[in-house]
């Protein structure tokens, strides 16, 4: 069974990594406004599920090192830290959980899964942090976070079909570049 | 060195962003949080911050009456007061934040020995957000005059806008990692600083009249005066 190997580094992976993950706030930018109000669980998450998957797989197709998702989140987290500070946490811990879950499952990013996996479950994974953070910060109990359960559960599906949507447009996406030798 | 009269040390400034943030949202409750947002007003003019403030009162007035609106569908007057309140603590804590230069808090995180890959990445966020912007404006623009629409041909408009701004992403990556390698940039390699930032009289006076302030609330409401 092969195990999950760690590389370095180079100052090319890390320089690609933030541009992308520049361009994935940005992209994803028109969409806070329209739910940053919004106060049910998941609905954050399912509205940036799309944008942060589509160019997150980009991303870890160009550099195929575990930690590159983690990466991705640590640079997007620590922007998002000036504009607020739970957002951190957030983008941290939700691409840790999901690049984790992703490399134990397949070991490696060369495995096509693998990428699709960790960045279509980006955002879902930013979900627990957001329900801890509304509990103790805006003491919010996860009845009142939940609403409806069914509604809860259609938007927990959205959230996690869209990431997948989003995974598999860059992936394609990814392919014709790799087809045209670009990356 | 570092003459910034106005700003206050980069890394208290954050510090103290979220220190506010998450005891302005834990306090929202009490009785006493017009006191807690006052003081922390009044200590933010006083050092100056007041420009930043009245950049931000339209967003948190705006955003504030949204959230309170909202809040008001299915809660009381007292939640959506609650909710204005939510906002106007992230407006406080985004005064202090705003504030900072990212090249000042980059600095500030070499000479605290923070790996150079994780300052060096935060700068390029920062500064390429608004260099990706401009590309997205000229990509958006050359659709519209190859008249392709989203609404009609959804498809050929996301290869149109994709395609091009991951090809851009690819180069501008390049061009940048190539410049910084021929200047011997390195993440294994410890750099120098062409400013040093330090710690100054106004740092520890705002730092002292902010967490004197902090320690009277936390007092209030752990001792239970609510």
């Amino acid at each position: 069974m092969t195990k999950v190997t760690f590389k370095a580094f180079s100052i090319r992976d890390i320089v690609f990594l933030a541009v992308i993950t520049a361009v994935t706030l940005l992209v994803s930018g028109p969409f806070a406004p329209i739910v940053m109000t919004a106060t049910k669980l998941g609905v954050q998450a399912a509205a940036m599920a799309l944008p942060f998957s589509l160019m997150t797989s980009i991303g870890l197709r160009k550099v195929k090192k575990p930690g590159s998702l983690t990466l991705i989140g640590i640079f997007s987290g620590l922007v998002l830290l000036l504009m607020a500070p739970i957002m951190f946490f957030n983008q941290f811990i939700g691409s840790f959980l999901s690049e984790g879950i992703a490399l134990l499952l397949f070991k490696t990013y060369e495995n096509r899964k693998a990428v699709l996996f960790s960045s279509g479950l980006f955002s879902f994974f930013t979900m627990p942090t957001t329900a801890v953070m509304n509990i103790l910060a805006k003491g919010r109990s996860i009845s009142e976070q939940v609403g409806n359960p069914f509604t809860f559960v259609l938007i927990v599906l959205g959230a996690i079909l869209l990431g997948f949507i989003g995974a598999f447009i860059g992936n394609k996406i990814a392919d014709e570049l790799e087809k045209a030798g670009k990356l | 060195m570092y003459q910034d009269s106005k700003a206050i040390h980069p890394l208290l400034s954050l510090i103290f962003s979220i220190l506010l943030f998450v005891t302005g949202l834990l306090f929202v409750k009490e009785t006493w949080f017009h006191f807690y947002a006052l003081t922390f007003i009044a200590l933010l003019i006083l050092f100056r911050f007041d420009k930043t403030m009245i950049r931000l009162i339209p967003f948190i007035l705006v955003f504030g009456g949204v959230m309170g609106g909202l809040t008001m569908i299915d809660g009381s007057w007292q939640d959506a007061l609650y909710a204005f309140y939510r906002v106007l603590t992230l407006g406080l804590a985004g005064t202090l934040s705003i504030s900072i230069k990212p090249i000042h808090l980059v600095r500030s995180m070499n000479q605290l020995r923070i790996p150079r890959w994780i300052s060096l990445a935060v700068l390029i966020v920062i500064r390429f957000i608004e260099i990706f912007r401009e590309e997205i404006r000229c990509i958006r623009q050359a659709i519209r005059l190859r008249n392709i629409r989203l609404m009609e041909t959804p498809v050929l408009w996301g290869r149109a806008f994709f395609i091009p701004l991951v090809i851009r992403v690819l180069s501008i990556s390049e061009g940048l990692a190539v410049s910084l390698e021929t200047r011997g940039f390195s993440t294994d390699i410890e750099g120098t600083s062409y400013e040093l930032i330090l710690f100054r009289k106004r740092d520890l006076a705002f730092s002292c009249l902010f967490l004197g302030s902090l320690i009277v609330f936390v007092y209030l409401f752990f001792g239970g005066h609510r």
